[in-house]
């Protein structure tokens, strides 16, 4: 394990059980409960081709429910979950269009679609595009601290992407701002994690080296200044993204050196979900337990697959069922309850295993840094069967909201149904601490979900 | 009875994905840190003074009546392809350094990866290009033979302003594929000589490189190719002489202009339809036209898929994915660039290229690991469709697939449908059948009736003499195999055939066939997708296919023409 200099955070345990010191610099002293508090952190958790409603949703009241066949694997940590139920998808439901792409939008945004004018042919339904912004984006807006080097991370558990696809990913920021996950893990290392990159020897040489990389690109900001200043609209806004990419890389250059944090071990190259998923996943797991809690981002989306699952084919992975097919072939064969059951349920466990992860990072107080980070474990679908319906939706939080939060519930809004932009905005506002009134398309919010804070 | 119990496969189609840009809202920066590590900024602060030299001549009617034409931004970046070949042109090195092989991968909507539209710029992509800039900057500066190469005969002995002037000034020239102002020269030459102090070296040049270099392979003139263009008339603007020079390299190049195209750019005359024709014909004749026609067959023909199949028969040896991409990579090369013909020749060629590997699965023999050309029967074997990667990538342990040969070939290579199946599919996998085609004719009656029957069924069909190794044969178990079938571009034109060879014959007399490849040729030299305004380029290009000429003679026709010299007016 490598140590990086890293900007300050709150005293914090590696996993080894070692302590990681850090300067009290004049402004911290006085703060001494908010750094026990800690920053709070969000994590997106995206899995796609919908659930078999009968076997996915709990039965019993708010804090005496069973939980079936696709969530037994989250008994582990039922007290630092919500489950949900009876919550609509009202703004993925457009008739026309609806099924993967249409649902997938709206889920998690709170906004319809917008058919893409880019895309050359005109009934295509992959031209669907966001129009509003994904929560975890909104979230990150007002998560972002000034020592973080990203403003949020994408990261996937799933093969690479080939070729094009009109399809989205689970974070974007409206129809041209789509963020792609990430899945090789060695790729998520050398850029998050620089290459492991140390400047603990020689640190007269590694600085001046910084210092060179600053200036230069101090240099090369002045030239997409002065060119931005020639540009239209459009232009002007490629070359602002790629300054402000710019401006975040000298922000990791400028990273105070007297902090450490313990730096995962580089992975391997080449590793893809079919050598060994639960491997592969737990590694990422990892890196992205780790890139939270050495505060290089406050907000992360983990993309499990993405649309349609990538119809992977879990027939090596799940024990104790036949897995006959890829996951979206069987989400379209109504008959196939007990694998997609037993795939959802494969999908909790790995939900355990990520919280597992943030779940070794302790705090000084004795809470963890699971305590303090909320996933929103979303599907682009609601049902999965021949329909592809997007409601009833099928939400489930876990983790902590710092305390903030009641947790281990169950809220059934079944028979006074609720949209999901209510959803959306209920958790927007327990994570940034917010009073807003609506989330996504005013159309589909009523306001908060009633009895959730 | 055969029993066949392999499912069909739904998911025919690649996953795909498309890659945006993160577009992290600027936040008023609490940047501490001192100035410039090399004295005094030497970035002016208003240096709007950028020269264009203006297009002398006139939109012609024929660009006016292009008004149509659509592009939605200004200018891409460079393709991980090309920037590639950039950077090894630009510093001269021996082979192209690699580095976009961590790079956030290219896509786009066309087969090509070099979709203006989508080639957005990430902010891990700035790190990588940041990463990949700082490491072939810092490898040229540590090896004096290298970067010797880029110092002028001319430039003064001692280090200082004089020298670094010398050195930079044909760097950014190149760089940028236009001349430098004055502000840019002197910036870049105060970069660079101040360079020595600033890192504490003994080398001035060693020091200067070590700084120019990452600055030169992240300016946006490096990496984006900029047209600002001028002469705007209605909506569209004639690219001047330099922008001109770089459409013309980066389509037959994939790279930046020489110095050569550079000059004829310097003067204008590259505007003048003569000399236009000249460097192109120059371009196509020099070895650095031959990547560029090799990428996009094999593109069209999905030869580097080849090498991604898993077999777990023994028949299947691990090292064929790779021979078989170098068999597409010598046909495409012998008819290409040795015969200098097109797609005629590609669909039906009776002849290969073999070596141990792949020989005896076309029922020849060969040794060793280079390759031959082989003559092939000419009854069972017709270009590039019947040779053994199509085929084989498009079966798996079981057998051929019936849908993934006639989805890919209509899909890629004909232009015949561009959708994925629809979301609502019942699979029956009980029944058994005697024949795939049998199981495929029945099960898509109703539901895809649409794209399968008269689309993908028949061009599956065809292809039902070759097995999953892609061995002829003629019976699949007990059942005589019975590839005949008719395909229909629209209810007045319907060709039928016997089996692929025929049908291969057929398709290649067809003005639809040639037409998906002239749509090709116009999606990869202009990065971007057709549109309604290009069709008279298609037709011709598809007409010239037709008539016989070859894949080399598309690309200067492509090259020459009008919309070539023009880009729309910025707003």
């Amino acid at each position: 394990m490598k140590r990086i200099p890293l900007s300050r955070r709150t005293l914090l345990k590696g996993a080894g059980g070692v302590a990681i010191g850090l300067p009290m610099l004049e402004a911290m002293e006085g703060s001494a409960d908010a750094a026990a508090a800690g920053q709070k952190k969000f994590i997106s958790f995206f899995s796609g081709c919908g659930v078999t409603g009968e076997t996915f949703f709990p039965t019993g009241t708010e804090k005496s429910f069973t939980l079936p066949g696709s969530v037994t694997a989250l008994t582990k940590y039922k007290d630092k979950m919500i489950f949900f139920n009876g919550i609509t998808n009202a703004s993925g439901n457009d008739p026309q269009y609806g099924g993967h792409q249409g649902s997938h939008v709206g889920m998690i945004s709170g906004s319809p679609f917008v058919l893409s004018a880019d895309v050359a042919d005109p009934d295509h339904y992959e031209k669907m595009r966001p129009k509003g912004i994904s929560l975890d984006q909104k979230i990150a807006q007002k998560l972002h601290s000034p020592g973080n080097k990203f403003a949020s991370l994408q990261l996937g558990v799933m093969n690479r992407p080939s070729g094009n696809n009109f399809d989205i990913a689970a974070s974007f920021t409206g129809e041209k701002g789509l963020l792609l996950p990430e899945p090789d893990p060695l790729a998520i290392f050398k850029v998050i994690f620089q290459d492991g990159a140390t400047s603990a020897t020689d640190t007269a040489a590694a600085d001046l080296a910084h210092q060179k990389r600053k200036s230069i690109l101090d240099f090369i900001k002045g030239r997409y200044t002065a060119l931005n200043a020639r540009l239209g609209a459009d232009d002007k806004a490629r070359i602002d993204q790629h300054l402000t990419s710019i401006r975040e890389i000298e922000q990791q250059l400028l990273a105070a050196t007297s902090a450490s944090c313990v730096v995962p071990s580089k992975p391997a190259s080449g590793i893809t979900p079919e050598k060994d998923l639960d491997g592969y996943a737990k590694l990422q797991f990892d890196l992205l337990a780790a890139a939270l809690a050495c505060d290089l981002t406050n907000v992360a989306s983990l993309t499990w697959f993405g649309t349609r699952g990538g119809d992977f084919n879990y027939k090596n992975v799940i024990k104790g069922v036949t897995i006959t097919g890829g996951h979206h072939g069987l989400s379209h064969n109504q008959g196939d309850t007990p694998q997609i059951t037993a795939i959802n349920n494969y999908i909790a466990q790995n939900i355990t295993i990520l919280m597992d992860s943030l779940d070794k990072y302790k705090t000084s107080t004795g809470g963890s840094l699971l305590d303090t980070t909320l996933i929103l474990w979303w599907n682009e679908l609601g049902f999965s069967n021949a329909g592809h319906e997007s409601s009833p939706a099928p939400f489930v939080l876990a983790g902590g909201n710092g305390g903030a939060l009641k947790m281990g519930r169950f809220l059934d809004y079944t028979s006074k149904k609720q949209s999901n932009n209510n959803l959306l905005l209920s958790v927007y506002n327990a994570v940034t601490d917010s009073t807003e009134s609506t989330f996504g398309d005013p159309r589909y919010c009523t306001g908060v979900l009633p009895g959730f804070a | 009875m055969s029993k066949i119990t392999k499912e069909l496969s739904l998911s025919l189609f690649l996953f795909l994905f498309i890659f945006g840009c993160k577009s992290a809202p600027s936040r008023p920066g609490s940047m501490s840190g001192g100035g410039s590590v090399f004295s005094a900024d030497p970035s002016p602060k208003t240096d709007t003074s950028d020269v264009i030299i203006e297009a002398s001549v006139t939109p012609t009617a024929t660009a006016l009546h292009l008004k149509a034409v659509i592009d939605a931004t200004a200018f891409p970046r460079l393709s991980h392809r090309e920037w590639e070949n950039s950077v090894r042109d630009l510093l001269q090195l021996a082979a192209a350094p690699g580095s976009s092989a961590d790079f956030t991968p290219d896509s786009g909507s066309t087969l090509f990866a070099n979709e203006a539209l989508s080639l957005d710029v990430s902010s891990t992509l700035v790190a990588n290009y940041a990463t990949a800039a700082i490491n072939i900057g810092s490898k040229i500066a540590h090896d004096k033979v290298l970067y010797s190469k880029l110092i002028p005969a001319s430039a003064p002995a001692a280090d200082g302003m004089p020298r670094a002037t010398v050195i930079v000034g044909p760097l950014l020239k190149r760089a940028y594929r236009r001349k430098p102002t004055a502000p840019e020269v002197t910036a870049a030459a105060t970069l660079f000589a101040n360079a020595k102090t600033a890192l504490k070296s003994s080398s001035g040049d060693a020091a200067g490189f070590s700084a120019l270099i990452p600055f030169l392979l992240q300016s946006p003139y490096f990496l984006y190719r900029i047209e600002l263009g001028s002469s705007p008339a209605g909506n569209i603007s004639t690219l001047n002489a330099y922008e001109l020079a770089s459409r013309l390299s980066f389509a037959l190049w994939e790279s930046i202009p020489d110095d050569s195209l550079l000059a004829a750019a310097d003067d204008g005359s590259l505007l003048k339809d003569s000399i236009k024709t000249a460097q192109i014909q120059r371009m196509m004749l020099s070895p650095k036209a031959k990547p560029a026609l090799e990428y996009f067959n094999s593109q069209i023909f999905a030869v580097p898929t080849f090498t991604t199949i898993h077999r777990s028969d023994k028949k299947w040896p691990a090292t064929l994915g790779d021979a078989m991409v170098g068999e597409s990579q010598n046909f495409f090369n012998d008819v290409v660039n040795t015969q200098k013909k097109g797609l005629t020749e590609l669909l039906t060629a009776p002849y290969t290229f073999v070596n141990a590997i792949n020989a005896p699965f076309y029922g020849v023999t060969a040794s060793g690991t280079a390759f031959k050309k082989v003559e092939l029967d000419a009854e069972k074997r017709a270009g590039v469709l019947t040779q053994l990667g199509f085929l084989t990538v498009t079966s798996d342990d079981t057998g051929s697939l019936l849908f993934h040969r006639g989805g890919l070939f209509v899909k890629d290579m004909l232009c015949g449908i561009d959708l994925g199946p629809p979301p609502n599919v019942t699979v029956d996998t009980k029944t058994v059948y005697e024949t795939q085609r049998k199981r495929v004719e029945a099960t898509t009656t109703s539901c895809g009736g649409s794209c399968h029957a008269p689309l993908i069924n028949p061009l599956g069909t065809a292809f039902e003499n070759y097995d999953q190794f892609g061995m002829w044969r003629t019976k699949e178990g007990t059942a005589t195999i019975n590839a005949a079938s008719s395909y229909s571009f629209n209810p007045e034109r319907t060709i039928d055939f016997t089996n692929a060879v025929d049908l291969m014959s057929a398709l290649s007399k067809k003005f639809e066939m040639h037409r998906c490849y002239a749509v090709k040729v116009v999606q990869y030299l202009y990065g971007r997708r057709e549109n309604l305004a290009d069709t008279k380029l298609i037709n011709e290009l598809a007409q010239a296919s037709l008539d016989g000429a070859g894949t080399r003679d598309l690309f200067v026709l492509a090259a020459a023409s009008a919309e070539m010299t023009v880009r729309p007016s910025t707003k």
